[in-house]
């Protein structure tokens, strides 16, 4: 049975958990705009939080909402070529993959604002914990 | 007298329409604090390691988001552009920079989307390589 200052700390950690996850958003959706607008990026992609799959749960997973979903705004249906190089992008920064493991996210989700068809993958196979990565060298 | 009494029994009606509304309400908040109390008990059990790696990762810094967005539109071009012109087959008979363009392609294909680390090896490539 745990004590109250047990499931006091819990309280605090979950809406420190929330503000975590939306300032990442927020920083994510940022720095999108700013990329669109200095003309790096041909496309605004905006972050948000979405249901993600069930089947990528792990032990620091979201109890309801568990996807990282990236939609890009171009007005047309983005190849699956340019849609897999997103992912890889996001999934190759190792910090980042960390930070969006431990904040509860288990799926990464890239799919343009046209069509019906994105990609979904399973954070936990990229993520390296206490390894290090490529950031730390 | 029956005005009278006909106040009170709507005055009565009334009161037990806003009991009933009061009830209901206090069932949903129960409900509620019971959810919230097994959630805290049974679900997220965030022992110490949990803790820790979490205390750990957020420590680690802010995240060059610049970097994210600007490398998943540009780096797969640099990636290309520089894997052709320093593959070590075009300095052939100079070894040293066979050597130095052996390294920057092993580099190259770890760096490979990251627009920030590609560009950092392009100026060691000008410099080095002469490309």
């Amino acid at each position: 049975m745990p004590s109250f200052a047990n499931i006091w700390s819990r309280i605090v950690e979950w809406f420190q958990d929330r503000q975590d996850r939306k300032r990442l958003l927020l920083g994510f959706n940022k720095s999108a705009k700013e990329a669109f607008v200095n003309g790096y990026a041909p496309v605004i992609l905006e972050a948000r939080v979405s249901k993600g799959n069930r089947a990528y749960k792990h032990q620091f997973s979201d109890s309801f909402n568990s996807g990282f979903r990236i939609k890009a705004h171009a007005g047309y249906q983005l190849s699956k070529n340019d849609t897999i190089n997103i992912g890889k992008v996001v999934l190759s920064n190792d910090l980042l993959v960390r930070r969006l493991v431990v904040l509860g996210f288990d799926t990464l989700e890239v799919h343009s604002d046209v069509g019906s068809h994105g990609c979904q993958w399973q954070l936990h196979d990229f993520i390296m914990i206490g390894q290090g990565g490529q950031d730390d060298e | 007298m029956n005005d009278s009494l006909q106040m009170a029994a709507d005055s009565l009606a009334q009161a037990s329409q806003q009991g009933n509304s009061l009830n209901w309400w206090m069932i949903i908040a129960i409900v509620e604090l019971v959810i919230i109390v097994v959630l805290l008990l049974s679900k997220g059990k965030t022992d110490d390691k949990k803790r820790s790696i979490k205390r750990q990762v957020r420590e680690e810094g802010d995240i060059n988001f610049g970097n994210v967005i600007a490398s998943s539109f540009g780096a797969k071009a640099l990636y290309d552009e520089l894997i052709r012109k320093c593959h070590p087959d075009r300095f052939a008979p100079d070894e040293e920079k066979v050597a130095i363009a052996n390294d920057i392609t092993e580099r190259l294909g770890k760096y490979k989307h990251d627009l920030e680390k590609l560009n950092e090896l392009k100026e060691e490539a000008i410099d080095t390589l002469g490309i």
